[in-house]
């Protein structure tokens, strides 16, 4: 343990060479502070998904038709219902409208007011909201996304939507969601059944899809050989499908960046193990008068080791902590658009604070690792020379 | 009578010893100096008296032959034991004083201590102690960079001292001062020698031919003893 004596002319020596450290510094807490932000990112994301997935239904089927998706007889619902181990089987209906004022889509939900889920995931949402209010009239809840659209061209209070059949339906804004539900629902428009089945231009006996709940894990593999018995022109989503999606595509944008960040690592330790094999005649000499007034090899190794250790630490900790900020402060301007891109609407998104430990410490040992063995290396070779040799 | 406390017997130091160009440096080298005594070892450039200064400080290692300082055969030690040996039994003091410029008189002072497991307050002790009998502690904060030529050499003997050393190697300590500070340092080993120091001074500067103080002055050419 390096005593009282030694540490304060560690940190007068740091001191003293603050501008010799400062280069190297900056860059690494620039490399620590783009990694874990991509971490922080990756992270709150992939909660925010699992979050929203967990209020999926079990399974969802939609009717195909050459390959492609079209829309579901409603009436299918009373015939999943009665299958073994399913809960419930309700029709849902939601579909894309093109917002030509901007060029962007919406996505419109349409909610049965029977179908107390959706009811009650919306009084979850939105603290307070009347529900059967809002579903009484010819209303809508939009995304904070679709409000700073509609708002740009003064729809505050209301907006017509063209049904493909033509004419117009205007919908009055009963209420917007808030920022902090943008990841699911930025680019939704939420109303009731039957005017969504309006201006999406679907039939009245018609559903975009049918959501099953099945509680038994065991039992779904069953239900999905049943439904297809029932309607061989069907195909069956199962939620941990739309979690494995999910995840694949963010563990491939993450690993895009794991592979950037060994890129940025492999030339930063070279770039360091350069600096270092190149040390300066200053550097060499001090080596050498350290070792000419009784340092030991291993004293000095201890003390060159230890400066880049501070620095190193230093770096790694105002990186964390700016990336901290930059993710949970200020919503990752850039690189958030760049990592979650959007599905339709681009919006401000608000991710929850939460930090995996485990991905932290191995951030830290292929940081500092690399660090100091790229210091180490050369200053050990000086070490080793004679004293007067490295005086000269 | 003094014992020897440095005891050189049949030392050589031979540069690419086994290359074509192999170069000796110091040929079959025999001293003996006892302790107290001021030896000045005179010689051109080149001579290898430096190099037999850097064998008998431990600072290089001799191809054959043994070397005994204070009891102790350094020819062939560790790197832990030659360190020790440095940091308990030798003061340096270097022609281009080699100090750090960027800290200040005392913390280059303390430099040789701050390893060994003493206390800040026992180095700040020592170091003052050092520093007065160099005459140097009114520059105590200054940074060694804007100290004068003069002033860094007291700096540096004050270094050399701090460790309470028996043995004091000096390398052309006057090639970087001029006349007025060079008689100084005179002065400053007549008081080492009066405090029992052993010293060794490597030079070729005519200064030291007439010291009243020197005990012995060994000539060195080409590597090798010869008066």
């Amino acid at each position: 343990m390096p005593n009282n004596a030694f540490v304060n002319f560690l940190f007068l020596l740091i001191y003293r060479h603050r501008v010799k450290h400062s280069a190297i510094f900056i860059i690494s807490t620039l490399i620590v502070t783009l990694f874990s932000s991509v971490m922080l990112l990756s992270n709150a994301l992939q909660k925010e998904i699992t979050s929203t997935l967990s209020a999926q239904p079990d399974l969802i089927v939609q009717k195909i038709r050459s390959g492609k998706a079209v829309d579901t007889p409603m009436e299918w619902a009373d015939g999943f219902g009665e299958i073994r181990g399913v809960k419930s089987a309700l029709p849902r209906v939601f579909g894309r409208y093109f917002y030509e004022p901007n060029g962007y889509y919406f996505t419109i939900v349409g909610i049965d007011p029977f179908d107390t889920q959706a009811t009650e995931a919306l009084e979850r949402l939105l603290k307070g909201l009347d529900v059967k209010a809002f579903l009484s009239q010819d209303s809508m809840i939009i995304g904070s996304g679709v409000k700073t659209f509609l708002e740009q061209y003064r729809y505050l209070e209301h907006y017509d939507f063209r049904p493909p059949h033509g004419g117009r339906e205007r919908v009055a804004i009963f209420d917007s969601f808030p920022p902090e539900s943008n990841i699911v629902s930025n680019d939704m428009v939420i109303m009731e059944i039957d005017l969504a089945k309006r201006i999406l231009g679907i039939d009245e006996e018609m559903s975009t899809d049918i959501i099953l709940t099945v509680p038994n894990e065991l039992e779904r593999d069953n239900v999905m050989v049943k439904l297809i018995l029932q309607h061989y022109d069907i195909r069956v989503i199962q939620r941990d499908e739309i979690a494995k999606a999910y995840k694949n595509l963010f563990n491939y944008k993450g690993g895009l960046f794991l592979l950037l960040y060994i890129i940025v690592l492999v030339t930063f330790v070279l770039i360091l193990y350069q600096r270092y094999s190149m040390i300066s005649s200053t550097d060499r000499r001090e080596i050498g008068i350290l070792r000419a007034v009784g340092w030991s090899i291993k004293d000095v190794i201890k003390l060159k080791v230890m400066e880049s250790l501070f620095v190193a630490l230093f770096a790694f900790g105002l990186g964390l902590l700016i990336a901290y900020i930059y993710v949970f402060f200020f919503d990752a301007p850039l690189l958030g658009a760049l990592f979650f891109g959007h599905g339709n609407l681009p919006g401000d998104l608000q991710l929850g604070r939460s930090i995996d430990l485990g991905m932290f410490s191995m951030l830290f040992l292929f940081f500092i690792v690399p660090f100091i063995a790229a210091v180490l290396v050369p200053v050990w070779k000086i070490a080793v020379v004679d004293p007067v040799e490295a005086m000269k | 009578m003094s014992q020897n406390i440095i005891k050189v017997k049949e030392l050589n130091k031979v540069y690419n010893e086994k290359a074509d160009n192999a170069f000796y440096a110091l040929s079959d080298i025999e001293l003996s100096v006892k302790a107290g005594e001021l030896i000045i070892l005179k010689g051109v450039s080149g001579s290898g008296k430096s190099t037999l200064l850097a064998i008998i400080g431990a600072l290089s290692k001799p191809t054959s032959g043994s070397v005994e300082v204070d009891g102790q055969n350094i020819a062939k030690l560790p790197d832990l034991h030659s360190s020790m040996f440095r940091a308990t039994t030798i003061g340096f003091i270097f022609q281009s004083f080699d100090l750090f410029d960027e800290l200040d008189v005392h913390d280059n002072v303390a430099l040789p201590l701050v390893h060994t497991g003493l206390s800040q307050k026992e180095i700040d002790k020592k170091a003052a102690i050092a520093m007065e009998l160099a005459h140097i502690s009114h520059k105590r904060t200054q940074r060694v960079k804007d100290l004068s030529g003069g002033e860094k050499q007291r700096c540096a003997i004050a270094r050399a001292l701090v460790n309470e050393p028996k043995i004091i190697l000096c390398d052309e300590p006057t090639a970087n001062l001029d006349r007025d500070n060079a008689l100084k340092f005179i002065e400053t080993l007549k008081t080492l020698k009066a405090l029992g120091k052993t010293i060794l001074v490597a030079t070729h500067d005519p200064l030291f031919e007439q010291l009243d103080i020197t005990d012995a002055m060994v000539n060195i050419e080409n590597g090798k003893i010869v008066g």
